[in-house]
């Protein structure tokens, strides 16, 4: 079934075909956010105090440094996926747009790269 | 794309604010909030591994009064964009859809969040 119109179609509006995998990653990474957000959080508060000495200890097992790195990639790419949205709804200049998507994407690798560097040294040593 | 003077909807001067406006843009407002979160959560776990003199000094900070709100502000964003995001996750299989059932579920999320934090307070004393 076809829903749009002549007029559409000549002027070639409609999907750019790649907004699918944009939704799709987001919903992805939210679901990989719920369980490891609620085990970080669960872990987080049985330990006493949060102090460097203590987290180094329960970083060096292995499921929490798992779960800790799949928290926080999945959460930078979520919220680099959202903020991108967001941007994309307000700003209305191209130029502006395209300059903080740029941004936005750098600052998502760095945390990207800070996140894996930490979790691999704190587990490896 | 056009820039003519196109008419936006919503007009946001005329638009009524109703609990599933409000929870929409909510949900936005706390995705961002996360996302600065985020930044600060990464560099605790980068100071983790490579300083965690300046680990303990946030954390420190973070356990005055103002570091204190910050946090569980920070939480009960946390909370809301979750339970939230479940209601989304469950619209994008289609349910939940008829107005009744999107008001219900708009207080269920209110209130589990509000709930959640709580229970965080009393489970971190």
């Amino acid at each position: 079934m076809e829903y749009r119109s002549d007029i559409a179609k000549a002027k070639g509006l409609g999907s750019a075909k790649t907004g699918f995998s944009h939704w799709w990653l987001q919903r992805m990474s939210a679901v990989l956010l719920m369980p490891t957000g609620l085990y970080l959080l669960w872990q987080l508060l049985a330990l006493d105090s949060l102090q460097a000495s203590e987290m180094t200890v329960w970083m060096q097992q292995p499921l929490n440094a798992i779960a800790m790195l799949v928290f926080v990639l999945s959460a930078a790419y979520h919220g680099a996926l959202g903020v991108q949205v967001i941007l994309e709804d307000y700003v209305h200049k191209t130029g502006v747009l395209l300059t903080l998507r740029m941004a936005l994407y750098g600052a998502m690798i760095a945390l990207i790269f800070f996140s894996l560097f930490a979790v691999l040294k704190l587990l490896f040593g | 794309m056009s820039s003519s003077n196109r008419p936006l909807s919503p007009h946001i001067q005329v638009y009524k604010p109703q609990l599933t406006s409000n929870l929409s843009i909510l949900h936005r407002i706390t995705g961002l909030l996360l996302a600065f979160g985020l930044v600060v959560f990464v560099y605790w776990l980068y100071a983790l591994a490579t300083n965690p003199i300046a680990a303990d000094q946030l954390r420190q900070w973070l356990l005055t009064v103002v570091g204190q709100i910050l946090v569980y502000l920070w939480l009960l964003t946390f909370f809301y964009h979750f339970c939230n995001g479940i209601r989304h996750l469950l619209w994008d299989v289609g349910k939940g859809f008829s107005i009744e059932q999107v008001y219900r579920s708009g207080y269920v999320v209110l209130a589990a969040s509000l709930l959640l934090t709580g229970l965080t307070y009393f489970l971190a004393q």
